[in-house]
């Protein structure tokens, strides 16, 4: 069959080329940037993922435009929020919004995102939900999980579909710890907490988060933040 | 207890809010999975009944830990691009990649069809074609791809999220959840369905050349024990 031999020589041609083309980044690449084979980008960087917990529930019990109002007005505050910390956005799927942010603030400027995206649930989203359907009791819970790590981003490299994949612990243990109990609202890895300012570990002298041990991941400290937010 | 933000981001975020819970939708019945642009930015939707498909490589997070990067990027690359391509190949539509997953819709009469067709497919590629190929490469590396598929369908509302430059869906409705959920499973199945794909596909992804059906039912406890079925037969041409 026609579609196995493509699958079996651009299978072989990842594998077989071990001459990666591999440079160091300074800003998140586009796919564009990158080339169609084993071309990467080497970045440190912090990974922000944002996921709505309550989704599997606001999408069985309520009608889907409520759901989706909820979810367009949930990923509309964080994505402009993690721009204007300068985090770059790199997926959207489903109800879930990834992030790259760079630089020698990157934790700092990805935690302040994590903060000003539950003070935008609290202050903006959930009251604005509040107005327009007063009778309802659906109360929107999310997770945001960080974590920092060196990342090597490549192309995927099927024609149009021009996204790109990011490997390295940070993506995955992002994505890992939104996963967590939604009682707090930010989880974030001990790289995260022994980079950022005290101007998002602190708030009036007193430390906002608080130290897990991460039980499913070799019990490695994690810290979430439990009542506090940044107002937008 | 709140501290001072940097930009006062909140006017703005405040009428993007208010416009998506104040605005009437308009909502359209859809044939074509939609792009981005065919939907306008405000509470603009189109309703398909669709399929929907999520492939997943298991344990991504033992790769990354225990093996260089380059590797792991050649594992997820060679995954994806297999999954992409059978997805294109029975008329399915890329909707999102997200780090190590891939989201594939279908819609049409054989939509479910199409979509376990997918997956069945993927296994054999994983088998056939990416783990042969990376142990000829990689001959003393324990490393074998496994990965997990789930399929669920259901009426879908696409809408689009509206941030300038991103222009990207949302996908709402309980296949986008349920397969995104199926696909993290993990007990040694390659291929999850719900009970409603099930019901509804044809004989031929049903039963293999020997006439056994090449599903299992089982109970999803986490999710008020509906059954679903699950399945580690491949089809046997990719």
């Amino acid at each position: 069959m026609a579609l196995k031999d493509d699958l079996q020589s651009a299978v072989k041609k990842i594998f077989t080329d071990d001459r990666w083309t591999i440079r160091d980044g300074n800003v998140v690449p586009e796919p564009k940037n990158l080339g169609l084979g084993n071309d990467g980008v080497n970045l440190n960087g912090a990974v922000l993922y944002a996921d709505i917990s309550s989704s599997t529930q606001l999408v069985d019990s309520v009608t889907p435009p409520f759901a989706a109002e909820v979810y367009k007005a949930y990923l509309a505050c964080a994505a402009k929020i993690i721009k204007n910390e300068d985090g770059v956005i790199t997926a959207y799927d489903g109800d879930r919004v990834m992030a790259v942010f760079i630089g020698d603030t990157m934790c700092t400027n990805a935690v302040r995102a994590a903060l000003k995206i539950k003070g935008a649930v609290l202050t903006i989203v959930q009251p604005a939900l509040k107005v327009q359907y007063p009778h309802t009791n659906y109360v929107l819970k999310h997770v945001i999980g960080i974590d920092t790590s060196k990342l090597l981003a490549s192309r995927i490299g099927v024609r149009n579909d021009n996204d790109l994949v990011w490997v390295g612990r940070a993506a995955n243990y992002a994505a890992k710890l939104t996963t967590l109990s939604d009682e707090f609202s930010i989880w974030i890895t001990d790289s995260v907490y022994d980079r950022i300012m005290d101007a998002v570990k602190f708030a009036n002298k007193t430390n906002m988060w608080k130290e897990y041990s991460w039980t499913s991941m070799n019990k490695m400290r994690i810290y979430a933040c439990g009542a506090w937010k940044i107002d937008v | 207890m709140s501290m001072p933000g940097l930009t006062i981001l909140k006017p703005e975020l405040d009428t993007a809010v208010k416009d998506i819970f104040g605005g009437v939708w308009s909502e359209r019945d859809g044939e074509v999975v939609p792009e981005p642009e065919d939907l306008k930015l405000g509470n603009d939707a189109v309703k398909l009944n669709a399929t929907v498909l999520y492939a997943d490589i298991s344990g991504s997070t033992t790769l990354v830990d225990s093996y260089e990067a380059q590797f792991s990027a050649e594992i997820y690359k060679t995954f994806l691009i297999c999954a992409a391509k059978i997805i294109k190949d029975e008329a399915g539509v890329i909707t999102a990649y997200d780090g190590d997953r891939v989201m594939g819709v279908f819609i049409g009469g054989s939509k479910n069809t199409h979509a376990v067709r997918t997956a069945l497919r993927i296994q054999a590629a994983v088998l056939h074609i990416v783990n042969p190929a990376l142990k000829v490469q990689y001959p003393i590396s324990p490393y074998v791809l496994k990965h997990v598929v789930g399929v669920d369908t259901s009426e879908l509302l696409a809408g689009r999220i509206g941030v300038r430059n991103d222009n990207d869906l949302v996908w709402v409705g309980r296949a986008a959840n349920y397969a995104a959920k199926l696909s993290a499973l993990n007990e040694g199945f390659a291929t999850y369905i719900t009970d409603s794909v099930y019901g509804n596909m044809h004989d031929k992804v049903k039963y293999a050349l020997a006439g056994e059906d090449m599903w299992e039912s089982r109970s999803w406890t986490a999710m008020n024990k509906m059954t679903i079925y699950r399945s580690n037969y491949y089809w046997t041409e990719i």
